[in-house]
């Protein structure tokens, strides 16, 4: 796991609980820091954008084992809106409770919504934050047959919720759980206790990215934020995994057995099934080991190496050419040892040899790539990492097409 | 023990008579018909009859206007908890009483359209009434809500603690009609009349009736009392539908003229899936339903009647259709009218059969039909 | 058979009691602790309470009698919780039949001891009484909760009378789960009334003939005004037509006064006579001189025997448009009786003239069942 995911985290603005009351409607019960949210109607009637998530219960990455799909152009647009998530808050506003940051009757419709709405994760925009929660209508001996309830978080609009999500189904899933045990919630004995969450929600989340709140004897809340990344696609036999990093000095011994075996054969030419093979592994473990590698994006997969491969170069070779530590990294990385590096423009005007239609071996002979002691096995999969060409097979068509 | 025997022998003789009579009983039915067309003046010819003549009597009134009027738009408003919702779930889905306990608070504003007499759509806001969403109809949704309201119909909830609250909400509500749908008709429904005690319901019921008066200003209400567990919700909301209907007094003077040709104390023309009283035969003073004094409940009780059956026989998974019956106090068939109404003719004249009615019932069908295409549609 | 001889017997050591009306009344007791339903019961079943207004009821002080006339005529006791054996004015040995009623949520011991008291003082006076349990009040509770409990409460009336005595172990009990709510209670009576009953195999006869011949897959009799049923077909009672058919009566009970004519005079002056002027109705049976003259000799006149014709209410309702529907009919038959078919509507529309043709003879036979149910209840006073 990259060890600066912390700060990609978005930043809390406020955590606020809602409930629909049977005589005052939906109405913000306590909130964290206090008056941020105005409860009264005051102010113009922001733009609102509603997101809700399609399914009541999506698999919650932090918790999950099994890869499933998930587009990877998400965690592509993810790492972006990060970065301008951290540029984007000013350090002055935390405390600034003089300015509220939106009218809570404009969105009360999204916190406390009917029933369709109710056990699915909402996300509400206003123009300049958005508000994440996960309304609960929990039905029971009430004085209207439910009680409704929701615990929000508020961000900046331009911020991540990703990593949110699972937080916000946890924290809703652990109280939801309180209130059909104890009537945790709707006495008005213990809601109280409510603020005290409220406050250790907002203080550790933003400080620590994690916490533990004792709620009862049977129920706490223990969250930690994961940086959110997207489950990678499934793993084929005959994927070739290359490391990004030295795996062989990150493993430690109470890491995965099938882990650690796995990782000791990813040299970069081994295919999937030919580590299970050399690590003594089961092949489904071994695909589920090199899944979760992938998972935190130490590793990554290429196409095994043939001479009747055919690549094609892609728009950003341009970018490429003029960086400085590509061209540095070249050329030793694909020269054989012993052999003296070939200059860049010599290797540029290589891969720009590279043509659909022309297997590498056609390539290696008119252009004597052999002789001037490039290992083509090497000299391919640098230009795939680091520009990531589709390879092309022989008579079919690559499916891949949005990298940029 | 000789008496029991002797039963029993009878039970074997009974049988055997029925294999007998087989024949000579299925033609007794024929003469059945043959004597009624006898003695009346052949009541469905008559009906037939006047069904033709009436088409040119009968006047298409306003038809731009009523085009315009499809669509209408009822608002259903109080304070929380005053039951708004139950009240809709009885009437329009057919809910029993005492389901309705199980209902959850509205939130905001749920819209139902309600396909009502053939073209006649109601759009029904059952508007929930907890103080945020009454400030956010009085505010922001302001002409959302009041704007092109045929109907609104406030309910009070008659043991409600909170009244100075509740009229003040009125107030401003009737502040928002008289901006934006000057038209519109108020209704106020006192509900829950239930919890009053039997003798001093209709006291009660004055003081409120007074003290709603007085709140409205010159604002032309009509003020009801009600109850979930009785008739009194029918009546309320029959009255209600009825200023709906653009052409109440026209139906109104077929059935008169359907009553009498069927030789009917009364008719009654109902609404399929509410069974609420669109229209009768007795509108004006000198008919002969006065004569014979009937309830004067009568018709938000059967109502209520066969709205109870009808859900019995929706336990049974089978639908109600229609009724006959011929009791010692009078003759009556409920059957279908048109598509989207039914019809009871009650009959105190003791030679007229069943099937001489359900027989009119039939004939008079397409008029009818016409009529409430005619009123609606034009 | 085993209703009518025991019933033969418990007549036999009848003490005659001193009663004003001049006919015998088979006497039915309702017991139960405080609170537990019994004047609910009652009041629900013959005075037409609305179930929500028995929560109003005042509690019973002293014993109160009602009279009921069904096919049978009965008398039911409506008793104090805290009567005992003892402090009860008649006899055991007077009632057909004892009903105790026992609150669902009643498990404790105080209401079973009470049960299993009254139990052995009642078998000792007569062995053949007929003991019914009625688990009351079970609209309080859940579904899953409601069978538990009418289980726990039959396991724990057992227990306790094979406590006192094995022999008590063979005691014919017989349980019923009720609520004023629904139509339970009207089920659980009806088969209380059956067994008192001493004609009901021949009304059973009846019905069963009825029904094949109409094509009924479900024919019942039923006392109007309680919306007991007194007798059914062989068929099973499926408690959802049962239902139905008392909501049905219930209907129809309302729409009478509801339309009653006050100012003129009714035309039919009431039911079961005649009506001036008007020609024979339909419904009506065929001039009944040649078939009483071999059914009904050594009767009293029968209803239908007056020379002028009578007037029967029927009504039917037919169910679902679609083919094949089910028509619902009603028709009365003694001034209390009515029966209630269900009839495939094909049947009752194309032979409506065979179906009450059948009922005219079905009301003969239940009217002779009647009249010498009646003849012998006060000929044992004689």
């Amino acid at each position: 796991m990259p060890s600066d995911g912390e700060t990609f985290l978005p930043r809390i603005h406020s955590v606020f609980y809602a409930i629909f009351d049977v005589k005052a409607g939906p109405k913000i019960v306590y909130q964290v820091p206090e008056g941020l949210v105005a409860t009264s109607p005051a102010g113009p009637v922001p733009n609102l954008s509603v997101t809700c998530s399609p399914k009541p219960s999506t698999p919650i990455p932090m918790e999950c084992e099994e890869p499933s799909c998930r587009s990877s152009a998400s965690l592509i647009s993810m790492g972006g809106q990060c970065h301008s998530s951290r540029h984007v808050r000013s350090p002055q506003q935390r405390y600034s409770s003089s300015k509220t940051l939106f009218n809570f009757d404009d969105i009360s419709k999204y916190v406390i919504p009917r029933n369709t709405l109710c056990g699915r994760l909402v996300i509400c925009t206003t123009k300049k934050y958005r508000i994440i929660g996960l309304p609960v209508s929990l039905l029971g001996r009430y004085e209207r047959n439910y009680f409704r309830f929701n615990l929000c978080f508020v961000f900046d609009r331009s911020a991540d919720l990703s990593c949110y999500e699972p937080i916000v189904r946890k924290v809703s899933r652990v109280l939801t759980a309180c209130e059909a045990q104890s009537m945790f919630l709707s006495n008005p004995q213990s809601s109280p206790t409510l603020y005290a969450i409220l406050e250790q929600l907002y203080e550790d989340l933003n400080s620590y990215s994690e916490t533990s709140i004792p709620i009862d004897d049977f129920n706490s809340i223990e969250l930690k934020i994961f940086p959110f990344y997207p489950n990678p696609p499934p793993v084929r036999d005959w994927q070739v995994p290359l490391a990004l990093i030295n795996l062989s000095k990150r493993i430690e011994d109470n890491w995965d057995l099938t882990v650690k075996k796995v990782c000791s054969h990813i040299n970069g030419v081994n295919h999937v099934s030919r580590i299970a093979q050399l690590a003594d592994c089961d092949l489904e473990l071994t695909r589920r080991a090199i899944s979760h590698l992938l998972y935190y994006q130490v590793i990554m997969t290429i196409d095994i190496f043939q001479y009747s491969n055919m690549y094609t170069l892609r728009k950003n070779v341009q970018w490429l050419a003029d960086e400085p530590h590509v061209k540095d990294e070249c050329g030793p990385y694909v020269t054989r040892s012993g052999q003296s590096i070939p200059d860049w423009p010599k290797m540029l005007h290589l891969y720009s040899r590279l043509k659909p239609g022309r297997t590498v071996f056609e390539w290696m002979h008119s252009h004597d790539v052999h002789e001037l002691g490039i290992d083509v096995r090497r000299f391919t999969s640098f230009g795939v990492i680091k520009v990531r060409p589709p390879n092309i097979y022989l008579g079919t068509v690559p499916s891949q097409t949005s990298f940029r | 023990m000789l008496i029991l025997c002797r039963l029993h022998l009878d039970v074997g003789v009974l049988w055997l008579s029925w294999q007998k009579r087989l024949f000579w009983c299925s033609s007794l039915l024929h003469t059945n018909w043959l004597r009624t067309s006898h003695l009346d003046p052949p009541p469905y010819l008559k009906c037939f009859r006047v069904s033709t003549s009436t088409i040119a009597s009968c006047p298409i009134s306003d038809l731009a206007h009523l085009h315009s009027n499809m669509k209408k738009k009822v608002l259903l408003m109080g304070a929380s908890g005053s039951g708004k919702t139950s009240m809709r779930s009885m009437i329009f889905s057919n809910n029993p009483a005492s389901l309705t306990s199980r209902l959850g608070a509205t939130i905001d504003v749920e819209q139902n359209h309600v396909r009502f007499l053939g073209d006649l759509i109601l759009n029904l806001w059952d508007c929930g009434g907890q103080d945020a969403f009454m400030d956010s109809y009085l505010s922001i949704q302001r002409p959302t809500i009041f704007s092109h309201v045929g109907v609104m119909i406030y309910v009070f909830d008659v043991e409600s603690r909170e009244m100075a609250k509740d009229l003040e909400y009125y107030r401003d509500c009737l502040d928002g009609l008289s901006q934006f749908s000057k038209e519109a008709n108020v209704f106020l429904l006192v509900h829950k009349m239930d919890l009053v005690r039997d003798g001093e319901r209709s006291a009660v019921f004055q003081r409120k009736v007074v003290e709603l008066e007085k709140a409205s200003g010159d604002f032309p209400v009509k003020v009801q009392g009600t109850s979930i567990y009785d008739e009194t919700l029918y009546k309320a909301w029959s009255s209600i539908v009825n200023t709906l209907i653009p052409n109440a007094q026209n139906l109104s003077r077929h059935l008169q003229i359907f009553a009498e040709a069927c030789s009917a104390t009364e008719v009654i023309l109902f609404e399929r899936a509410t069974f609420l009283v669109i229209a009768t035969s007795s509108s004006n003073a000198s008919d002969p339903v006065t004569a014979h004094s009937l309830d004067s409940k009568r018709y938000e009780r059967t109502s209520e009647l066969i709205k109870a059956f009808k859900q019995s026989c929706s336990r049974l998974r089978e639908e109600f259709h229609s009724l006959e019956m011929e009791l010692a106090e009078f003759t009556a068939v409920l059957d279908e009218m048109t598509k989207n109404t039914y019809v009871l003719v009650v009959v105190h004249n003791p030679v007229v059969e069943t099937a001489a009615i359900k027989m009119n019932i039939r004939m008079a069908r397409w008029k009818f039909e016409e009529l409430q295409g005619d009123s609606l549609v034009s | 058979m085993g209703p009518p001889q025991h019933q033969q017997q418990s007549y036999s050591n009848v003490v005659k009691p001193k009663q004003d009306v001049a006919v015998h009344r088979t006497k039915v007791i309702l017991l139960g602790t405080r609170r537990s339903g019994k004047t609910s019961i009652l009041q629900v079943l013959f005075k037409n309470l609305p179930p929500k207004q028995t929560f109003y009821l005042e509690p019973t002080m002293r014993v109160t009698k009602h009279a009921f006339d069904t096919v049978i005529p009965l008398e039911i006791w409506d008793c104090p919780g805290n009567i005992t054996v003892d402090t009860l004015e008649a006899p055991l040995s007077d009632f057909s039949s004892i009903v105790f009623v026992i609150d669902i949520r009643d498990l404790y011991q105080q209401p079973v001891a009470k049960l299993v008291e009254f139990i052995v003082a009642a078998c000792q006076v007569n062995r053949n009484i007929n003991l019914e349990v009625f688990v009351h009040k079970a609209e309080k509770l859940q579904e899953d909760d409601k069978i538990e409990n009418f289980r726990q409460i039959h396991e724990r009336v057992m227990d306790r009378l094979a406590d006192e005595s094995p022999e008590y172990e063979q005691v014919p009990l017989n349980f019923h789960l009720t609520s004023v709510y629904d139509h339970s209670l009207q089920e659980a009576f009806s088969r209380v009334v059956h067994k008192l009953i001493d004609s009901l195999p021949y009304l059973e006869d009846l019905l069963n003939v009825f029904c094949s011949n109409t094509s009924s897959p479900k024919a019942f009799l039923f006392d109007t005004t309680s919306k007991l049923y007194v007798a059914t077909d062989a068929s099973p009672v499926d408690q959802a037509t049962h239902n139905l058919c008392c909501d049905y009566l219930q209907m129809l009970n309302s729409f009478g006064p509801l339309y009653k004519s006050n100012a003129s005079p009714d035309p039919r002056s009431g039911v079961f006579s005649s009506v001036p002027g008007a020609p024979p109705h339909p419904n009506t049976p065929p001039t009944p001189a040649e078939s009483l003259d071999y059914l009904s000799s050594n009767l009293d006149p029968p209803p239908s025997a007056s020379a002028k014709p009578l007037f029967y209410p029927s009504a039917s309702t037919s169910l679902s448009p679609s083919h094949p529907g089910t028509t619902l009919t009603y028709h009365l038959v003694t001034p209390h009786l009515a029966l209630l078919a269900l009839l495939p509507t094909t049947v009752y529309e194309i032979r409506r003239g065979l179906v009450e043709w059948n009922v005219v003879w079905f009301r003969e036979g239940v009217g002779e069942i009647w009249e010498v149910e009646k003849e012998r209840s006060e000929g044992e006073l004689a």
